[in-house]
């Protein structure tokens, strides 16, 4: 059961590769009307859904905040050292950096070197998101799914459980969130890619949604 | 040097020049190093096999307990940035410490200072000061050039400050580095080093730091009035009704701040439990602040009380353990007792929650906060990468060398590692160097017997010092992203000096009076 469901995974994983090469056609065929719709759903479709993942997944902070002061209560007060507790802080925290990632790359809030990328005009600031796209993102996460295969493999089979004979059983998910973390970015990463195409080639860009700021905002004098 | 040597040198080199084309610094770091080693295993030099490694690195990193602390401490910060009582704190201080010469000086030092766990990102810290304090000193008739180098200097205090979150990192790194330093450079010691340690250790030099600036905007504001002049209080108010209002918006912050800090100096708890209590008391101070029904504010003040409580009772030491066998009376009406508080916290707890979710601030806060972490974490995923297959390519091994034959051994080779540090200052962020950097260079610097700690805060110093230095400088760059356009770059550059100098007092002094930096946390051990 869990093979054919491995197998199906692994299929649709393949296929959808083919979609990588999107960016690429766009840009040398602007003018394909059907490229341009493709893309155009293709961003939003991803938009939305890194945008809800990362929406629903910031409420584990506050979960957090409770559930690791509970476990300093608990502990040092009753002595009672729940593993369960423990480890579900363990999983909040996970959860959080690994599943807000996309959200956080659309939202343009990971780190750059803009000591030169500042000043740049649009399109060459577009440039540099799709080349960093296809030789810094895409081949990183692609390698990342790759090697979590045997890694989650194993543990999935066997439902991989705490070390702890009281802990929380679902250690196989809690590493699969290496996985999902590359998949999402890839997604991600592809669907800012082609935001940057539709502005090298001065395309209409999807409506983007109300709270994310432009990409690639136009250079900015120095103290304005 | 051998090829895969060679070709590990120049991918550091690619890096930090692919680094500057401005992609985002994660994925450029290991989308770099991947090209490498896809170049290596076609040479035949690297084995493909080394990838398969990967998850299994990454795994411990997204889970282990030190590091749980980075959220919490970012949690805190942003908490009290968002509900203003940052803001709140500056302009209080600045309105008691007003008729003292420098006074307003003073304050942006302080809060600088005290902010230290907002963010971990020199950039965010220098930017909210910029628009927190830098309108108010130029208004006030402060010079520009003075303004502007205080608020660069300040917005970088946040790092070498306890708590803060590149001290956690930067822990982690070293305490990593120091037991791999035993494990295969044949260090013998039974030590081992902890993010309170650091934590500890930076106190002092942090401390000094601040005397230091503070005393600079104060001499100034003494000689030449006219660049710092002081601002005396109102004479309209009633002196006691406006001193208490003043120590009413500083207190509680600064309170939460040092509770939280002595709690992981006296070892009640560890960081990551600490910064947990921390954005607690930070998210009921906002509510207590910004709550405009009383019943909530009512229900943040009883949790806040009853948290106190708890940890009293805790440390009195009274035996509350369930399930003991010969429990007296007392005992048992202790922990009826703390039950009864348990039950309270909750609810008003829960009760204090709900203006939060209601004014969106929660969701605003954690929205910030998982932004924050996640970059934090991105980062630390891609330098693993990096490292990972830096090491793959023997590279570490030709550091280890290099700095080995560093000449003037030791000293040599700490001065060498150290010069580098600052250079790459200029181009990269904190973590980025703390992560790819540190566990290269540390390992063997330790392995000459250095002090984990020592080398540490030197470190930290270091790269603050750099983040200040022009032309490159971080902060400045930040800071003058947020100022007025009467803020020239050559005003900027000559208001940083006098700081610049500090820092480099300050540095030498840890140098030659090491345990300036060790002396805490030894004590504070034995």
């Amino acid at each position: 059961m869990l093979d054919i469901f491995a197998k199906a995974v692994k299929g649709v994983g393949w296929v959808s590769l083919l979609w990588f090469t999107l960016p690429a056609l766009l840009l040398f065929c602007p003018t394909s009307k059907f490229l341009r719709e493709i893309s155009h759903h293709t961003v939003e479709i991803i938009d939305t859904i890194s945008l809800t993942v990362g929406q629903v997944v910031k409420w584990a902070l506050p979960l957090l905040v409770l559930t690791v002061a509970a476990s300093v209560f608990a502990l040092s007060l009753f002595g009672l050292s729940w593993t369960k507790l423990f480890e579900s802080a363990q999983y909040l925290h996970a959860t959080v950096i690994m599943l807000g990632a996309a959200m956080t790359l659309l939202l343009n809030e990971h780190v750059r070197v803009d000591i030169f990328q500042s000043r740049l005009k649009r399109p060459q600031k577009a440039l540099v998101d799709f080349i960093g796209f296809h030789t810094g993102l895409m081949p990183v996460c692609l390698l990342l799914i790759w090697s979590s295969n045997s890694f989650i493999g194993f543990s999935w089979q066997i439902l991989e459980g705490s070390a702890e004979s009281d802990g929380i059983r679902g250690l196989y998910l809690l590493k699969t969130l290496i996985p999902a973390f590359a998949v999402m970015l890839l997604a991600q990463g592809l669907s800012i890619a082609l935001r940057a195409v539709m502005v090298m080639r001065k395309l209409d860009e999807p409506k983007r949604p109300s709270h994310v700021h432009d990409l690639f905002p136009e250079a900015k004098g120095i103290g304005q | 040097m051998s090829i895969p040597e060679g070709l590990s040198l120049l991918m550091f080199v690619v890096a930090c020049g692919g680094l500057m084309g401005g992609y985002n610094v994660a994925f450029t770091l290991s989308g770099v190093a991947v090209i490498f080693a896809a170049i290596g295993s076609t040479l035949g030099i690297f084995d493909v096999n080394f990838f398969l490694a990967f998850p299994g690195r990454i795994f411990p990193l997204i889970t282990r307990e030190i590091l749980i602390a980075v959220p919490l401490f970012v949690f805190m910060g942003v908490m009290l940035e968002k509900s203003r009582i940052a803001e709140d704190l500056l302009e209080s201080l600045a309105v008691l410490f007003g008729p003292l010469p420098g006074g307003l000086g003073v304050a942006v030092v302080c809060v600088g200072a005290l902010l230290a766990a907002s963010t971990g990102i020199v950039g965010a810290t220098v930017v909210t000061m910029g628009l927190l304090s830098l309108p108010t000193m130029l208004q006030r008739g402060y010079s520009p050039s003075l303004a502007a180098g205080t608020i660069a200097a300040s917005g970088t205090l946040g790092q070498i400050i306890p708590p803060s979150i590149v001290l956690v990192v930067l822990g982690d790194q070293i305490s990593n580095a120091f037991q791999e330093a035993q494990r295969s450079h044949g260090l013998v010691t039974s030590q081992v080093v902890s993010v309170g340690d650091l934590f500890a250790g930076a106190l002092l030099p942090g401390l000094i730091l601040v005397g230091f600036y503070a005393l600079y905007i104060i001499a100034t504001g003494i000689f030449s009035p006219n660049k710092a002049p002081a601002t005396p209080w109102p004479v309209d108010q009633d002196r006691k009704v406006f001193i208490t209002r003043a120590l009413k918006a500083m207190l509680p912050p600064i309170i939460l701040v040092f509770a939280v800090l002595g709690s992981i100096l006296s070892g009640y708890a560890t960081p990551t439990r600490a910064a947990a209590l921390g954005a607690l008391g930070a998210m009921l101070l906002a509510v207590i602040k910004t709550s405009d029904k009383a019943i909530f504010c009512k229900a943040a003040i009883i949790s806040l009380l009853g948290i106190i409580a708890l940890v009293i009772m805790d440390i009195m030491g009274v035996d509350m353990r369930f399930g003991q066998n010969d429990m007296t009376s007392f005992e048992q009406m202790m922990i009826i007792l703390a039950l009864v508080i348990c039950s309270v916290v909750v609810v008003t707890l829960l009760l204090a929650f709900w203006p939060m979710l209601k004014s969106k601030q929660l969701s605003a806060v954690s929205h910030k906060t998982m932004t924050i972490t996640s970059m934090v974490f991105a980062i630390l995923i891609g330098a693993t990468i990096f490292s990972l297959i830096f090491r793959g390519l023997g590279g570490d091994e030709l550091v280890a060398r290099f700095l080995g034959a560093a000449p003037g051994g030791k000293w040599g080779a700490l001065a060498l590692v150290m010069i580098v540090m600052f250079f790459l200052g200029f181009f990269l962020d904190f973590l980025e160097i703390t992560f790819v950097v540190v566990p290269l260079v540390a390992p063997p610097l330790l392995a000459f017997g250095i002090d984990p700690i020592w080398l540490g805060i030197l470190m930290a110093l270091n790269l603050q010092t750099s983040f200040l230095t022009p032309p490159f400088g971080f902060a400045l760059f930040y800071l003058q992203g947020v100022s007025p356009p009467e803020i020239t770059t050559k005003i900027l550059y000559r208001g940083v000096i006098p700081f610049i100098a500090i820092q480099f007092i300050v540095v030498f002094l840890v140098v030659f009076f090491p345990w300036l930096a060790t002396a805490l946390p030894n004590s504070l051990l034995s």
